[in-house]
């Protein structure tokens, strides 16, 4: 008999995976079996959602709208003045009722706040249709960032809305290093 | 059975923004969560049951509770650790009702592991554990459930899940040793 050591098993277990598919579509029982309680509890409560939905997900689509652009060449633009950028609706986080939320949220609006001066130092860099552009990027952005804010703040202790809205500070500050890095780049071409 | 080695679809912000539209209501959106997590769930059930149907019964019974009660569901832990706690009880429960699940190879329950033969891979050999042996590997030992944790998911003793998991490890070495003559 060979022997199997424990160090063996281990090695077997590392390489099992936790999912397995079922041979059959396991759906269209479960959507039979919720219908019922779709149209008898659930619906009149959808609409509350929907913008908050919709508001992350153009968050989504606005960064990697202007990934793209970077990634074609073509650089954006921006036609923000500072003054406009830190009006535009910075989120002022809503995390009130946890001290962590509330350091997460400080901590953001610290970077944003440095990205932001970096930002405007580049603006002259580019055209006039290129910063119209981006002005009109973050503005989507930033009404983005207020509604997921106005919805957690609604319901503070919400751990799901805490969570997308540091996914959406995350993102939010991912585009703005984008940005930076593009008139950066930008810059770097016109010296040379 | 296939195993399902791609991550999750959607990211977890895709994943969090399904969970909210779905609390509102939306049964697409909680598609999006069955499909994201089905064969986490599946995997569950199907080790822990060890039978193809009553897998399959225990995924959907599963999905109808998460759907019933997503509104508890407050983000604390992953959706998937929710799931699988929904899903762990209804193994339980079909365990509760008497219905034969378990042991399909055997009467006695170490024999069915011991006695499984050759060319016996570590998933057929976890599928032949005694009862409470595969629950507490599976869950343990798979996925990485602490002992406190399964010991609270199968309401015994913390002592009792490290017994039954140490056992199934030596089970399980000796059915893999045995079928590698």
């Amino acid at each position: 008999m060979n022997d199997i050591t424990e160090k063996h098993l281990d090695q077997q277990l590392r390489v099992l995976p936790q999912g397995l598919l079922p041979e059959r579509d396991l759906w269209p029982d479960i959507q039979a079996s919720i219908r019922p309680v779709v149209t008898e509890s659930r619906g009149s409560r959808f609409d509350r959602f929907y913008p908050l939905a919709a508001a992350a997900v153009l968050l989504v689509f606005v960064s990697s709208g202007l990934n793209f652009l970077n990634e074609e060449g073509g650089a954006p633009v921006l036609s923000q003045q500072s003054s406009e950028l830190g009006n535009g609706g910075l989120l002022n986080t809503s995390f009130n009722s946890s001290a962590s939320g509330q350091r997460i949220s400080a901590g953001y609006e610290q970077v944003r706040d440095e990205l932001e001066r970096d930002l405007v130092s580049r603006l002259e860099s580019l055209s006039p249709k290129e910063k119209v552009v981006i002005e009109q990027n973050i503005k989507k952005i930033d009404a983005a960032l207020a509604e997921i804010n106005a919805a957690l703040k609604a319901d503070p202790s919400n751990m799901l809305l805490q969570r997308l809205l540091i996914s959406a500070y995350s993102d939010d500050l991912a585009l703005f290093g984008e940005i930076n890095s593009m008139t950066r780049n930008l810059d770097e071409r016109v010296q040379l | 059975m296939a195993i399902d080695d791609t991550p999750a679809t959607g990211s977890e912000l895709e994943l969090g923004l399904a969970i909210q539209q779905a609390r509102a209501g939306d049964e697409r959106a909680f598609e999006v969560i069955y499909r994201a997590t089905v064969s986490g769930v599946y995997g569950l059930c199907m080790r822990m049951t060890a039978q193809v149907s009553i897998a399959e019964e225990c995924t959907q019974k599963t999905f109808i509770q998460a759907w019933l009660k997503l509104d508890s569901f407050r983000g604390e832990a992953k959706l998937q650790t929710w799931l699988y706690r929904i899903a762990v009880n209804e193994v339980l429960g079909l365990q509760r009702k008497g219905r034969q699940l378990f042991n399909p190879l055997g009467s006695s329950e170490e024999a069915s592991v011991e006695d499984a033969g050759a060319s016996l891979d570590l998933e057929a050999a976890i599928g032949l554990l005694p009862e409470k042996q595969r629950q507490v590997f599976v869950l343990h030992g798979i996925y990485g459930h602490g002992h406190e944790e399964v010991a609270g998911m199968l309401e015994i003793a913390e002592g009792t899940s490290k017994a039954h998991y140490h056992r199934a490890r030596k089970l399980l070495m000796r059915a893999l040793a045995d079928s590698t003559i």
